[in-house]
C-alpha cells in the first residue's frame, strides 16, 4: 500500500503545482471578445468585457489582420487553460479521496 | 490508461519527429516499460507498471545537437505549460494527462545546475544515465520511430539508482525491477544483461552487485556471474 500512496501523494502535489500555473497563465491573457461591426462597409472592433453584471464594449477601431488573431489566440488559449483546471481539479478531487480512503483501510 | 493520454503522448511524439528532434532522443523512465509490450509483442508477459505522470527524455548526446527551435511555444499548443523544479531550477512541461521532462548525463564534478539544450529548454543532469545508451532497440509506433533503452539496461540502471532514491520510492522501484526480470526471463534475452554488465564501468558494476543482494535478486546475479 505505502508505495501506491507514495505516488498518489506525489501526483497530488503535481496536481497543485499544475493548477496553480494555468490560473496563472489564465489571468495573464488578455480578457474580453472581440465583437465586430460593419458600418458603412468599413470593419470596426470593440472588445467586449463582462465587469460584473454589465458586459462593457471597448472601441478598438479598424485592427490589423495579425491583431485580431492576437485576440483569437487569446479566446482559444482561455478555453484551453479552462479545460484544463477542470481537468486538474477533477484529478485533485479524486487524488485527495484515494489518499483518504487509503488512510482509512490502513 | 485512457486512450486521451496516448493519443496525447502519440501528438507529443509526432512533433518531436516533425521537429526532428525524436532522433536525438531516448525515453527513460517507467513510459519505457508501457512500450515495451509493443516491442515484444505478445512475448512479453504484461507489466501492471506504478508510474507518475513524468515522461522522461533522455538526450544522450546534447553537445551534437545544432537544430534551435522553441519546443516550450510549440508544446503550448497542446496546452503544457511551463514549470521550474527545484534548487536547480530544472524545466518541466506540464499537463493534467503527463509532464515532460529532459534529461542529460552528469559527468565529473557536480555542477548543481541544469543543462541548457538548444530547444528553448533545459535539463536536469543525472549520474549513471550512460547505461540507458549501451543497448538500444527501435520501435515504429503509427509511423513515429521511437528509440528505447533495451530492458537489460533500463533494469541495470534501475538497479545502480535503487539507493538513491527515497525510502518511501524504494518499493515501487524493487516492484519495477522484479517485473524486469519477468520480461527478459519471457523473451529469453536474460543473457543481454551480462552483454550490458560487462560494458559499464567496473566501479558501477561493484555498486550493482551490491544492490542487487539487497534486493535479493539472485537469478540476475547468476546471470551476471555466468
Amino acid at each position: 500500500m505505502e508505495p501506491i500512496r507514495s505516488v498518489l501523494k506525489e501526483e497530488l502535489s503535481n496536481s497543485l503545482v499544475l493548477r496553480k500555473k494555468y490560473e496563472k497563465a489564465l489571468k495573464k491573457l488578455p480578457k474580453g471578445v472581440l465583437v465586430c461591426k460593419v458600418i458603412k462597409g468599413h470593419k470596426y472592433y470593440y472588445l467586449a468585457k463582462r465587469e460584473g453584471s454589465k458586459v462593457k464594449y471597448l472601441y478598438k477601431g479598424k485592427l490589423s489582420k495579425k491583431e485580431i488573431e492576437k485576440f483569437n489566440q487569446a479566446k482559444r488559449m482561455r478555453k484551453k487553460y479552462r479545460k484544463l483546471i477542470s481537468e486538474a481539479n477533477k484529478q485533485i478531487k479524486f487524488l485527495k479521496k484515494s489518499i483518504k480512503s487509503g488512510k482509512k483501510t490502513h | 490508461m485512457e486512450r486521451k493520454h496516448i493519443n496525447l503522448l502519440l501528438k507529443v511524439l509526432r512533433l518531436l519527429q516533425k521537429q526532428g528532434v525524436i532522433n536525438n532522443l531516448i525515453i527513460a523512465g517507467s513510459w519505457c516499460i508501457y512500450f515495451y509490450k509493443f516491442y515484444f509483442h505478445k512475448k512479453a508477459p504484461i507489466i501492471a507498471s506504478l508510474r507518475t505522470r513524468d515522461i522522461d527524455f533522455f538526450v544522450p548526446n546534447p553537445k551534437s545537437i545544432n537544430r534551435k527551435i522553441n519546443l516550450p511555444a510549440l508544446l503550448k499548443d497542446l496546452g503544457f505549460i511551463v514549470d521550474f523544479r527545484g534548487e536547480e531550477g530544472y524545466m518541466r512541461l506540464l499537463h493534467p494527462y503527463f509532464f515532460i521532462e529532459f534529461l542529460v548525463v552528469e559527468k565529473g564534478k557536480s555542477l548543481n545546475k541544469p543543462y541548457s539544450l538548444p530547444w528553448g529548454i533545459n535539463a536536469q543532469r543525472l549520474r549513471f544515465l550512460d547505461i540507458l545508451s549501451l543497448k538500444t532497440i527501435r520501435l515504429n509506433i503509427k509511423d513515429i520511430k521511437i528509440t528505447l533503452p533495451h530492458p537489460s539496461c533500463f533494469l541495470l540502471h534501475k538497479v545502480i539508482i535503487f539507493k538513491r532514491r527515497e525510502k518511501d520510492r524504494r518499493a515501487k522501484e524493487a516492484t519495477q525491477i522484479r517485473r524486469l526480470v519477468e520480461l527478459l526471463e519471457k523473451v529469453n534475452q536474460i543473457d543481454s544483461l551480462k552483454e550490458v554488465y560487462l560494458r559499464i564501468h567496473p566501479k558501477w558494476r561493484k555498486r550493482i552487485l551490491n544492490n542487487l543482494r539487497e534486493l535479493k535478486e539472485e537469478k540476475v546475479i547468476q546471470a551476471l556471474a555466468d
